[in-house]
């Protein structure tokens, strides 16, 4: 049995180096039927959820009642893989919202899953593949960037609050000015 | 046992062949063994034309071309790989200009039981379009800094015209009240 791709035991040698491919990328990967019961995980689909029984995954879940991607409104857009369609999205992983997940030590990541289908011969799309990174560095560097940019749209509004004060401050001086002159003029 | 080894097979030689990124796949040696559809669409989004299975991407000009020496050196140091690498000149200079090209790559080697390397995976995503909005935003960041020095420029000149309209004003009443 290889150790780090799970689903798939007494894999006849030649394919081995094909399977490896999965099994020992540093991203996880897992494969889905059109029940949306995975049959295939690698090692990085284990680490990153923590499960500690591979068989308890295999067994009894299926993607299309995680109450993650349940709650974030992801099944319907899932499902849209069977349609042929690849799809992208970030989300929040926490991993003590998932029942065969660690007891302890439980954590949340920010992941990008990119989800796409396999088709057959026939043009039928038979499994849903997803891959997923973690990405919570470069999403948590993406979230400051946003609130900068929230930062320049209010510092320009405030520059061209003060620009449009400046301008009537600049023709009440004028005005005072020519009226001042006009009284000294008067006396 | 969820799928047997014809499945297996099959479910594993799809997920390459059918991938919606770029995968490309090393011997021991460099010499290309497996190169996906899409691998091929982004070497010629990068202007570079020849077929991928036969280059040999540790000897020859290709890895240079590519943006890639870096991380075949490392790869065959055995490292794992997952990081930016851009490629079109003065990176700095030409963010958005043509020939620039930022990708998301993911190396790794494949290892067998007994430790020695099988082949060499490439996984590779063009995020140019991304990378240039990134760049633009950090532009943009910089300029945040000039805003708040010429902001405090402008409202110390803005307290001299307040402070000038009050003297005004006073002077006024003055000559007002005068008979």
């Amino acid at each position: 049995m290889n150790r780090q791709l799970y689903g798939a035991d007494d894999l006849p040698e030649a394919i081995m180096p094909l399977c490896q491919l999965i099994a020992q990328a540093p991203f996880a990967v897992w494969i889905a039927d059109r029940t949306g019961k995975v049959v295939l995980f690698n090692e990085a689909t284990r680490k990153l959820t923590g499960t500690e029984d591979p068989k308890k995954l295999l067994d009894s879940y299926s993607i299309f009642d995680d109450p993650i991607a349940a709650a974030q409104g992801l099944v319907p857009h899932i499902k849209r893989v069977l349609e042929g369609q690849v799809v992208q999205t970030v989300v929040i992983l926490d991993t003590a919202r998932e029942g065969f997940f660690c007891g302890n030590g439980c954590k949340v990541y920010y992941v990008r899953c990119l989800y796409y289908p396999i088709t057959d011969e026939t043009g039928v799309h038979q499994y849903i593949v997803a891959v997923i990174e973690n990405i919570t560095p470069q999403y948590l560097e993406d979230l400051e960037c946003a609130r900068v940019t929230r930062r320049i749209d209010i510092a320009n509004n405030e520059a061209v609050t003060l620009e449009k004060e400046m301008v009537l401050a600049k023709n009440r001086v004028t005005s005072l000015k020519k009226k001042l002159a006009s009284l000294k003029k008067a006396l | 046992m969820i799928v047997n080894s014809n499945q297996a097979f099959h479910l594993i030689e799809q997920f390459s062949a059918q991938a919606p990124f770029a995968l490309w796949v090393l011997d021991p040696y460099g010499r290309s063994v497996f190169a996906n559809v899409k691998l091929q669409e982004t070497l010629h989004s990068m202007h570079f034309m020849p077929e991928p299975l036969g280059i040999n991407l540790f000897h020859g000009p290709v890895a240079e071309e590519l943006g890639l020496t870096d991380v075949c050196q490392r790869l065959l140091k055995g490292e794992t790989i997952d990081e930016m690498v851009e490629s079109g000149g003065d990176q700095a200079a030409n963010i958005d200009g043509v020939g620039f090209f930022s990708l998301h790559v993911v190396a790794y080697p494949l290892l067998a039981a007994d430790g020695r390397v099988d082949n060499y995976v490439l996984v590779i995503n063009d995020v140019t379009p991304s990378r240039i909005a990134q760049e633009k935003l950090r532009k943009k960041i910089n300029d945040v800094k000039t805003l708040q020095t010429a902001k405090t420029s402008r409202e110390t000149r803005a307290s001299e015209l307040l402070g000038e309209i009050t003297q005004l004003e006073k002077e006024i009443r003055t000559y007002e009240k005068k008979p």
